[in-house]
């Protein structure tokens, strides 16, 4: 597959993201995606809908904005970052009204225009810290 | 010849081995002095003598930190490394903690920007909250 296709895969992917529509998003995967990174096991879509889900509801004004994007082959890497304010319970810390900046780096294996596998490596360090919920460092 | 793609993955194979090898002098030949390092924990030194420091302060807590690729691809100028780490500290504390005995296997993914045969910018993220919860640190 050229890069270009994959290119354009990206900044949709993020379009969908950064306005917080999951239906869009559902259009670019395949139903049975193994999807790695909110937890121990993968996920299938309903699962990264229920975990993106949860994000947008703790944060309700969170953006997406993608800084760069790196494609070969059928694989393409999206650096981005997450921002957004805490209005709602997340993971059982209830809401603190803090704004948390966290970056990302999301990869996905592309087959026929839809994810089939992903790979999510979020600092949910720096967010639980931000949060308040691990001391900041000295 | 060889594909200027390629030759950028083997930088950063070149890179991945040097720490699996805990031979960090190799870095000087395709690291630049003056690395940009973005995502790592504060109060770090800057530049490849920063990355350094690092990488032995966590051999000294764990020394059998081992890092796997998982994927290795390129476009332009950078390198994405998708990869897997695993570590149990056995050694000095680590975060002031003393050694559990615990091991931690976590995911991460890097972006290398390679220029003049040198990895000059670095982005990482990985599961850190992983490490300090499967080695005791932070509650799960």
């Amino acid at each position: 597959m050229p890069t270009q296709p994959l290119e354009e895969f990206a900044r949709k992917y993020f379009d969908y993201l950064d306005r917080r529509d999951l239906d869009g998003l559902a259009t670019l995967f395949a139903p049975d995606v193994g999807f790695y990174g909110f937890g121990p096991e993968a996920l299938n879509w309903e699962g990264v809908k229920a975990a993106m889900t949860e994000f947008f509801t703790a944060f309700p004004d969170s953006r997406m904005p993608l800084d760069d994007v790196i494609a070969e082959g059928d694989r393409v890497a999206m650096r981005h970052s997450f921002r957004g304010t805490h209005k709602a319970p997340f993971q059982g810390i209830p809401a603190t009204d803090k704004s948390v900046v966290v970056t990302a780096i999301v990869t996905v294996r592309v087959q026929d225009g839809k994810v089939v596998e992903g790979w999510l490596n979020a600092d949910m360090f720096a967010l639980l810290q931000q949060l308040g919920v691990i001391p900041q460092p000295s | 010849m060889t594909a200027p793609l390629e030759i950028n993955k083997e930088i950063v194979r070149r890179y991945r081995e040097a720490h699996n090898s805990n031979q960090l002098n190799l870095l000087d030949e395709i690291v630049a002095a003056d690395l940009i390092a973005h995502n790592l924990l504060p109060n770090v030194p800057r530049g490849l003598e920063g990355g350094k420091m690092v990488h032995m302060g966590v051999i000294a807590s764990c020394p059998d930190l081992q890092t796997t690729t998982e994927d290795l691809f390129a476009e332009g100028d950078k390198v994405v490394e998708r990869w897997s780490m695993s570590m149990t500290h056995t050694g000095e504390p680590f975060l002031g903690a003393p050694a559990s005995g615990r091991r931690a296997q976590v995911s991460g993914t890097s972006i290398y920007r390679i220029a003049q045969g040198k990895i000059v910018e670095h982005w990482a993220n990985m599961d850190f909250l992983g490490v300090l919860q499967q080695l005791g640190l932070a509650p799960s």
